[in-house]
């Protein structure tokens, strides 16, 4: 059994003004990850998820407006680069432009995966802004079920 | 509303006979696209569903939440005339302009 401290329920809590500050401030920054680094780098790195399976490894990457063709993702050994360029097309004729708040240019990410995948049996598919590749792991390094029998 | 969502980013241009909005939704499907008028406000909905597999998170960089831009329409939109397309994770709407609204050109007559 544990022991809990018991509050009434309508106690005045001092946090949660605080509390609602800090969600307050949070909604403030409410971009999704990826950013344009530094005044002088111009180099955007778009937003990267990498989750490391028992067989494979998956890489997702955020590319809403990049074409097939101005995209290059190698993998040599175990190290991922993901570049290319993202264009736009912003010409406005007269009106202008009110608002800008998408980066365009070149970008470039870099990420070691884990030793033990295969860079050849690599795969990956574009789909909705959404670059979505799988490295499956070298034989070797899958996690192998050792059954013990019992005599 | 719900608090998990995000607002995506965007881009608003104006053409001559319409008003551009580009909206960065990567991994937003077709269906799960949701954009409607509610009075004088234009609701931009995208839910996502991220590839997934099973495992351990290594790098986690994407914020998984859902979309939802609101904006407001004046009296130059045409309610009737606006449309949207989705390519490559951007959703673009086009805004008609009100034909009274639209700049229109006087020519001038020299005697």
């Amino acid at each position: 059994m544990t022991l809990q401290r018991v509050f009434p329920k309508r106690v005045y809590d001092p946090w949660s003004d605080l509390r609602s500050l800090q969600e307050e401030i949070n909604r403030l920054f409410d971009f999704d990850g990826n950013s344009v680094t530094g005044l002088f780098d111009r180099n955007a790195t778009p937003a990267v998820d990498v989750v490391e399976g028992d067989d494979q490894v998956q890489v997702l990457c955020e590319l809403p407006g990049v074409n097939l063709k101005d995209l290059e993702v190698t993998v040599t050994g175990n190290v991922l680069t993901i570049k290319g360029e993202k264009k736009l097309d912003r010409t406005a004729k007269d009106g202008g432009n009110y608002r800008q708040e998408m980066w365009e240019g070149s970008f470039q990410r870099t990420i070691s995966l884990p030793e033990t995948v295969d860079g050849a049996q690599a795969s990956a598919e574009m789909k909705d802004g959404i670059l979505a590749l799988r490295v499956p792991k070298r034989e070797e390094a899958k996690p192998k079920q050792i059954s013990v029998t019992i005599h | 509303m719900d608090d998990t969502t995000i607002r995506a980013r965007y881009d608003i241009r104006r053409e001559e006979d319409q008003v551009s909005l580009v909206l960065e939704m990567p991994g937003v499907e077709k269906e799960a696209l949701d954009i409607k008028i509610e009075g004088d406000h234009l609701l931009v909905e995208g839910s996502r569903r991220l590839p997934q597999i099973e495992g351990r998170p290594v790098l986690r960089e994407i914020r998984p939440n859902d979309y939802r831009n609101v904006f407001t329409l004046d009296e130059t939109i045409d309610r009737n005339k606006i449309e949207a397309q989705l390519r490559d994770g951007l959703v673009t709407v086009s805004l008609g302009i009100r034909e009274a609204q639209k700049p229109r050109k006087i020519k001038v007559i020299a005697r």
